[in-house]
């Protein structure tokens, strides 16, 4: 007892002291170089419960160093910032409280400045008057998920001269897409320029990419094509005072959109205008959002050829899906998944499970989505997914309108498990992860994916995946970031020799080894 | 036509009507720079332009930026004609440095525009840009006049702390203050470079703590910046349990220090408001008494649910530097003000054209451009009467017998020269006239000012200073009056 009470007041003073002169000492260096950065600007933010901490920003030195003491303890997060660099930053984590109060407890860090690339250049129209207000976004290809799709990286505008800088670019592949008004006189005529990528390529496919390594300023000159003969996309949104209309073209591709048109909207009629329309093949959407009440939509697929598109009637309604979440066995079935997603290419529409197990996922657009309970557990996997007796498990269509039968999730928890070995060999990347994949449809679905375990004194990487829903899957393993479009399944075929096939059963484990992982990505 | 009396061609001119129709096809000007709109109703309108190098300008603009000309088209007047006088823009650009000469890259920088209103001179907000990462920005497209660029300023602008830096003892008070040029007379097509190089400044801390917040209670306290051209806000952190707040990197400046506490929908929510003047020293020990909140209700009688177009109700903080409380949607002709901290307040009303305020009634006491106190937790409802039977001025700015476009015109509506409350303000037509309309009957003071070709007209800085000067009219009900208005001279020119 008389021990206890003196180690106490100890400790306690131990903490406070050591609290007070924690250390972080670094130094700010050029990636390519090694060299120092001078004068870039750190600021460190710590991660306060509930509130925002105050942050605290300082220049690193003539020679790229910097130094605080007395720094408090937590995590803290020091991002860095300098003119022609790319912005980094790096999170520190709590420390542990050291036992001696006249240990120096140094955090030392190193953070690398990658140099920027930038574009730049001018747009004239075609009479090469210097067009402003043209919008430009550099778009890269990216695999997300497995699947490639455009990213929007940077956007930029012209100015009144026509010029414009897009900065802050990381090295890679870029396609430049460019979005441009009439202007003047020609904007009242049946005239438009239709959106286009660099240097004149209305798809992709033929567009003139951009290589940027970093340092890299490009120069480019863009000039607009002929307008085209224009025409215009009218009708109503059926009992919507108000309604956003937009019209993009029909890519594919997720997370890009470009509108076209001029969109006049008359609220008295419900009717909306679309002036300017190039032609080509279109998504017409309206989305009606209410205060208070569910968002409606529509969408059709509008073709503009060489004629005015009347007369179309979008009819907005709330899409939503309804279902339940049941488990075999006698938990709760929230307890193995609190939630459940609805995903399509473009959306990610999450529900809360209710203690009943009943989920309504609403406000969703018309298209084909993929169920996804959220299983947060490795005891239990999915058994089926069905609605109206069919099995959705790969994928269903909402309409809207119609409201579509309940969804009928089940779960168990008789899960298989996988070991996937690999022989490894010196030089391969740490970053390897093992992939199931599983047939649906006409495309791959991702089941499951793991981190390697602990390289065995016999050389191989065991990958441990657990709940894995029963049934046939090909087992492949690859570097975490690495580009592959596994949801491509034609792209996949080219793929097939580094894949294992492996059934997995109820309460089964079955195992693979895998001769090599893929190291390079496919050709698309 | 261009400043030099061309005519150009292939303009793209709009017409929008002020009242909401369908929107009016565009015209293009013809070879002598000729455009036409036709098949029009009688209302007002405003006519931009825009064309090959200049983006949209607007019609008869004037170098008081904040007001687009009207045309009124229609009644007896017949067809309306007009001369559009495009004037070459300019450019202002430049490089933003930081204290070691290093580019600042995402640097705000705001062109601000001085111009005179509410009868004092005040600069405003006319645009802003984010230099790059070379520290440059450019503000294109800019009409004649004067202008001023400042960067620096608001929550955002710390400036970084050099060497070893010692945590516990940090000073997270070093910020860029606020730094803008010299006022610029940017002429037609001028470019005009203009570097900026913000200096760091100390910014201080602001304690306080609230007397009397009831117990569960929680609150927000923020610091309202009551300086001109600034719009910056600085957040405190609160503490509800002490019922202490606050406030780090605090500019140095005028403020208005907003406290209000929240909790469960059984509490009355309550509210201070205090003027703070911000020093580079911390402030320390402010005390804060909350009141509960007051309630303004101004009743349009007569205006049912359809026909609110038109009406609108503001009420301004008297000695808040003019905080303009936007009013809530209308409900049947009853605008609703909630949330009210105590203070002095002046209701500014408007009415559609063709009517007029005739009397605002509390209780029995005639407000009609009165400042009135309002209590903590007080509600006051005033009571507005419409009349149809209203008068109106036509102003002709004359100089020597000859009428004097572009001038800008000032009505004293209501209080006095010396204490101002409603004020009309208006830039004569190129008849040299304006049509101040929906006026009450009653006795009106009216000045105008010439305005130079450069946009330099900034006005007095107290109209009390021209009460001497102002021209007096008694308005009857009925046609309007026509008054010519002596102009005087432009103050603060080539400031």
């Amino acid at each position: 007892m008389r021990r206890l009470r003196f180690v106490l007041p100890a400790m306690l003073a131990c903490l406070l002291a050591s609290a007070a002169d924690r250390e972080l000492t670094g130094r700010v260096v050029d990636a390519n170089t090694g060299e120092g950065v001078a004068r870039a600007h750190l600021t460190i933010r710590f991660f306060a419960a509930g509130q925002p901490a105050p942050e605290l920003t300082l220049l690193s030195d003539a020679d790229g160093s910097f130094k605080v003491t007395n720094m408090p303890d937590g995590q803290y997060q020091v991002s860095c910032d300098k003119a022609g660099y790319l912005s980094a930053s790096q999170t520190m984590a709590a420390m542990p409280p050291t036992i001696h109060p006249d240990d120096k407890r140094t955090s030392t860090m190193v953070l690398k400045l990658t140099a920027q690339a930038a574009v730049e250049g001018t747009v004239v129209d075609d009479r090469d008057t210097p067009a402003d207000n043209v919008s430009i976004q550099l778009v890269r290809q990216e695999v997300m998920n497995g699947r490639r799709q455009l990213v929007v990286s940077q956007v930029g505008g012209t100015d009144e001269t026509g010029s414009f800088r897009i900065f802050g670019l990381p090295a890679g592949r870029y396609f430049v897409s460019v979005s441009a008004r009439l202007g003047g006189t020609r904007r009242t005529k049946p005239l438009a320029y239709p959106p286009f990528y660099y240097p004149k390529a209305i798809d992709i496919a033929a567009a003139q990419a951009i290589d940027l390594k970093a340092g890299d300023e490009a120069e480019i000159k863009i000039r607009l094509p002929e307008p085209m003969p224009a025409y215009q996309v009218s009708g109503v949104v059926v009992g919507a005072a108000n309604a956003g209309v937009t019209l993009t073209p029909q890519e594919p591709s997720t997370g890009f959109q470009r509108s076209v048109g001029d969109v006049n909207w008359d609220p008295k009629t419900s009717s909306f205008r679309i002036s300017h329309v190039p032609p080509g093949a279109y998504l017409l959407q309206a989305d009606v959002m209410q205060p208070g009440k569910n968002a409606l939509f529509a969408s059709v697929a509008v073709t503009v050829g060489s004629a005015n598109v009347e007369g179309i009637r979008l009819e907005p309604v709330n899409a939503a899906l309804d279902g339940t979440l049941r488990i075999d066995d006698s938990t709760s079935a929230r307890n193995a998944a609190g939630s459940v997603a609805a995903q399509s290419e473009r959306y990610n529409n999450m529900a809360q499970v209710e203690p009943d197990g009943k989920f309504h996922i609403p406000n969703l657009r018309p298209g084909r989505y993929r169920i996804v309970p959220q299983i947060f557990t490795q005891q239990a996997c999915v058994r089926s997914i069905t609605a109206g007796g069919r099995d959705v498990r790969d994928g269903l269509m909402v309409t809207g309108g119609v409201a579509p039968d309940p969804i009928e999730i089940t779960l168990t928890s008789h899960c298989g498990s996988v070991e996937v070995d690999l022989a490894t060999s010196d030089g391969l990347p740490p970053n390897l992860t093992a992939y199931l994949l599983r047939k649906a449809g006409d495309e791959l679905v991702l089941e499951k994916q793991g981190y390697q375990g602990p390289r065995t004194s016999d050389g191989v990487w065991h990958f441990m995946l657990q709940g894995v829903a029963p049934g046939d899957y090909v087992a492949y393993v690859w570097p975490g970031d690495a580009p592959i479009e596994y949801t491509n399944a034609d792209y996949m075929k080219q793929l097939e020799s580094y894949g294992q096939r492996v059934t997995v059963t109820e309460d089964g484990k079955a195992t693979v080894t895998i001769d090599r992982p893929v190291l390079m990505p496919a050709k698309n | 036509m261009d400043g030099n009396n061309q005519p150009i061609a292939g303009v793209q001119v709009s017409l929008r009507g002020n009242a909401r129709e369908a929107a009016i096809d565009p015209a293009t000007s013809d070879a002598q720079g000729r455009f036409a709109f036709g098949g029009l109703v009688a209302g007002e309108y405003s006519l931009s332009a825009e064309g090959s190098g200049f983006g949209p300008v607007p019609y008869a603009e004037t170098p008081d930026a904040f007001r687009a000309s009207e045309i009124r088209v229609g009644g007896d007047s017949g067809d309306k004609s007009v001369v559009f006088r495009i004037v070459p823009r300019g450019v202002v650009e430049g490089v933003v440095r930081d204290e070691f000469g290093d580019p600042m890259m995402r640097a705000n920088v705001f062109l601000l525009r001085p111009i005179w209103r509410e009868g004092r001179t005040t600069v405003s907000s006319w645009g802003q840009k984010s230099t790059d990462d070379r520290g440059r920005y450019r503000l294109g497209n800019l009409a004649p006049g004067t202008y001023m660029v400042c960067t620096g300023g608001g929550q955002n602008a710390v400036a970084p702390l050099t060497g070893p830096v010692d945590y516990t003892a940090r000073v997270d008070n070093r910020y860029y203050a606020r730094t803008c040029s010299r006022a610029l007379q940017l002429s037609p097509g001028e470019r005009a470079q203009i570097d900026l190089s913000p200096a760091a400044g100390t910014a201080a801390t602001v304690r306080g703590r609230v007397r009397n917040l009831p117990p569960q209670a929680g609150f927000s306290a923020f610091l309202l910046s009551q300086d001109d051209g600034q719009q910056a806000s600085f957040g405190a952190f609160v503490d509800a349990s002490q019922g202490t707040f606050t406030a780090r990197g605090v500019q140095p400046g005028h403020y208005l220090l907003r406290v209000q506490s929240y909790g469960s929908a059984q509490m009355l929510p309550l509210t201070a408001e205090v003027p703070l003047d911000v020093g580079g020293a911390d402030i320390d020990g402010l005390e804060v008494e909350l009141g509960a909140e007051a309630a303004v209700t101004v009743a349009f009688q007569g205006v049912d649910e359809d026909r609110t177009k038109g009406f609108t109700a503001e009420l301004r903080g008297v000695g808040t530097s003019g905080i303009t409380r936007g009013p809530p949607p209308p409900k049947a002709g009853e605008f609703q003000f909630q949330g009210l901290s105590p203070g002095r307040y002046r209701l500014v009303l408007r009415t559609p054209a063709e009517s007029c305020v005739e009397s605002v009634k509390l209780g029995e006491r005639e407000m009609r451009g009165a400042v009135f106190s309002v209590a903590a937790g007080a509600a006051l409802h005033f009571d507005v009467a419409v009349s149809q039977s209203c008068g109106a001025i036509h102003v002709r700015a004359v100089r020597d017998g000859e009428a004097v476009p572009r001038a800008k015109v000032v009505l004293l509506v209501s209080g006095t020269a010396s204490d101002p409350g409603e004020l009309r303000e208006a830039t004569t037509d190129d008849e040299g006239g304006f049509l101040f309309s929906g006026l009450p009957p009653g006795r009106y003071l009216l000045w105008d000012w010439a305005l130079d070709g450069k946009g330099a007209m900034t006005g007095p800085s107290s109209l009390a200073a021209v009460e001497q000067q102002a021209t007096v009219v008694e308005v009857t009900a009925g046609d309007p009056m026509k008054v010519d208005v002596p102009v005087l001279a432009a103050e603060g020119a080539g400031q």
